[in-house]
């Protein structure tokens, strides 16, 4: 048991276990505001993070205006955020660049995976 | 020719059954057989079921099912504000909520389409019964369960809808008043009722994963999951809708008003449009019939079944070596210990009551120990060659 533990995998179980109940705890921390000596803590992560960012920086870095027409798509659909809070229409953004991103990906994996994918029958050998 | 091919051969929906494989070749053609998700059909409303369970993980630890109790060091005094804080504040808030709400909505798609194809292609008769039959009650508790996700939210729409489900329930015969009781955990709207409506939502939607364990009884190996690449793109559909179509709340919820009209979402909603158009006696009378003929469709469209004439294993020719037990589809063969003498552990018998005389564990014996009495082995072996060579 005790190998198991010292062992890489054991190791990084007892890690990925030790940040779930941490971020768990911490979650309710932040959120019942006992903040105490600590900020608010997620707060503070999504702003070090740059995710409290408009949705225009992330899409003029790609085309010039292109953010700015997302945006006024996403107002005109009702979208709005707390401006006091750590929320954003960037969160569209990410989403809309997940989503075509995981398009891409979906679609290069069938085509790279077609030629494994004939189909092979094998009758069985009477005997 | 066999009397089950007999009845594929004149089935009323035989010209369907075409056009839903011909779609599928044509699918095949530029995604090949292995991406095809017309192949993974049942799969399909599972994935969407994951994401509801771990988009909803998320709304549930921000959502606070009361009509007007207080938690004030975040001034969120209700589910509606609960919502509008999970929707505006809350770092990817809106997003999930939104991915909660189009996976629900493409979850009642691909059943849709899981069960159009079963019906197309023939798979829902005989000892597939108790697939459609327990489908039929899978798509009701989904139904519900989105319905009570819409009274969640506690905007007007949600008073409108909970008001039409307590007075649809309460005009039922004898359980009408428990029911409208049970409903709204009480006589009238109260802090309660949320409770219940958040209760049943998370509770029924535990429930489907029972349900599902039944609907895969007799299946030996039922496609659980869809290849990566098709997940991909099932996600990707869903989060482009999150962008496109963004989700909002109406006005919060207010007891002594009564909202007239409301937007519909027609994958969950349907039914009480149908209440808004008809008396509530009708609308029982439709929903209660039609489903009961949904239901009784293996029966109705094809009144008298086949005799199925069951595979017979040759007792002295059995090895045990469970390639028949393997291939069977419908768990219709069970090893059990050889008798004292043999030289082998094991001998493979038939359970008539599941056999569909299908004939995969006669292709599937390589000592020629399973026969169908009508279609010995060496029949079966040149038919199936011949399909192969058919195809080229």
């Amino acid at each position: 048991m005790i190998k198991y533990i010292l062992s890489p995998k054991g190791i990084i179980l007892l890690a990925f276990a030790a940040v779930i109940v941490s971020v768990s705890v911490l979650m309710a921390w932040s959120e019942l505001g006992f903040t105490g000596t600590l900020p608010d803590w997620l707060t503070d992560l999504t702003t070090r993070l740059g995710l409290y960012k408009p949705i225009s920086d992330f899409f003029n870095s790609l085309t010039p205006g292109m953010g700015g027409d997302l945006t006024k798509f996403l107002q005109e659909k009702g979208v709005s955020v707390n401006p006091k809070s750590t929320a954003s229409l960037g969160d569209y953004g990410y989403i809309l660049f997940m989503g075509l991103a995981l398009t891409v990906a979906g679609i290069g994996i069938m085509v790279i995976g077609k030629e494994d994918a004939e189909e092979k029958t094998v009758l069985p050998v009477k005997k | 020719m066999t009397p089950v091919q007999k009845i594929v051969d004149n089935h009323p929906l035989k010209p369907l059954n075409g056009l839903t494989l011909a779609i599928e070749n044509a699918t095949n053609a530029f995604m090949t057989s292995k991406y095809n998700p017309f192949y993974y059909h049942g799969a399909l409303p599972q994935y969407y079921l994951w994401v509801l369970y771990l988009s909803g993980l998320l709304l549930f630890a921000y959502y606070i099912p009361t009509i007007d109790n207080a938690y004030n060091s975040r001034n969120l005094t209700n589910a509606w504000t609960s919502v509008d804080y999970i929707t505006k504040s809350l770092p990817f808030g809106g997003v999930i909520r939104g991915i909660h709400r189009y996976a629900g909505d493409a979850m009642v798609i691909t059943i849709l389409l899981h069960a159009l194809r079963v019906w197309f292609t023939d798979r829902y008769r005989q000892y597939r019964w108790l697939q459609w039959v327990s489908g039929i009650v899978l798509a009701i508790f989904v139904l519900f369960i989105g319905q009570t996700g819409y009274y969640l939210v506690w905007d007007d729409r949600s008073l409108v809808l909970t008001r039409m489900t307590a007075g649809a329930f309460e005009a039922l015969p004898l359980i009408g008043p428990g029911l409208k009781a049970w409903f709204l955990n009480g006589d009238q709207v109260t802090n309660l009722t949320l409770s219940n409506f958040l209760f049943i939502h998370i509770g029924l939607s535990f429930f489907l994963l029972f349900g599902l364990w039944v609907h895969y009884l007799r299946m030996t190996r039922p496609v659980l999951t869809p290849p990566p690449a098709v997940n991909y793109i099932l996600t990707a559909f869903v989060l482009i809708c999150v962008f496109a179509f963004p989700i909002n709340s109406g006005l919060m919820a207010d007891l002594n008003k009564q909202p007239t009209t409301f937007d519909i979402d027609w994958f969950f909603l349907w039914p009480y449009a149908m209440l808004s158009q008809m008396p509530v006696t009708a609308y029982w009378a439709v929903m209660l019939i039609g489903t009961g003929l949904i239901t009784a469709v293996p029966w109705l469209m094809i009144p008298k079944q086949p005799e199925i004439e069951t595979a017979e294993v040759v007792l002295n020719k059995c090895t045990g070596c469970s390639l028949c037990y393997k291939d069977c589809p419908y768990q219709a063969i069970e090893m059990v210990p050889a008798p004292a003498g043999s030289r082998f552990k094991l001998l493979a018998t038939v359970k008539d009551f599941r056999c569909s005389g299908c004939g995969v564990c006669v292709g599937a014996c390589a000592f020629d120990a399973i026969d169908l009495p009508d279609l010995p082995d060496a029949e079966v072996t040149s038919k199936i060659k011949a399909l192969l060579e058919a195809k080229g």
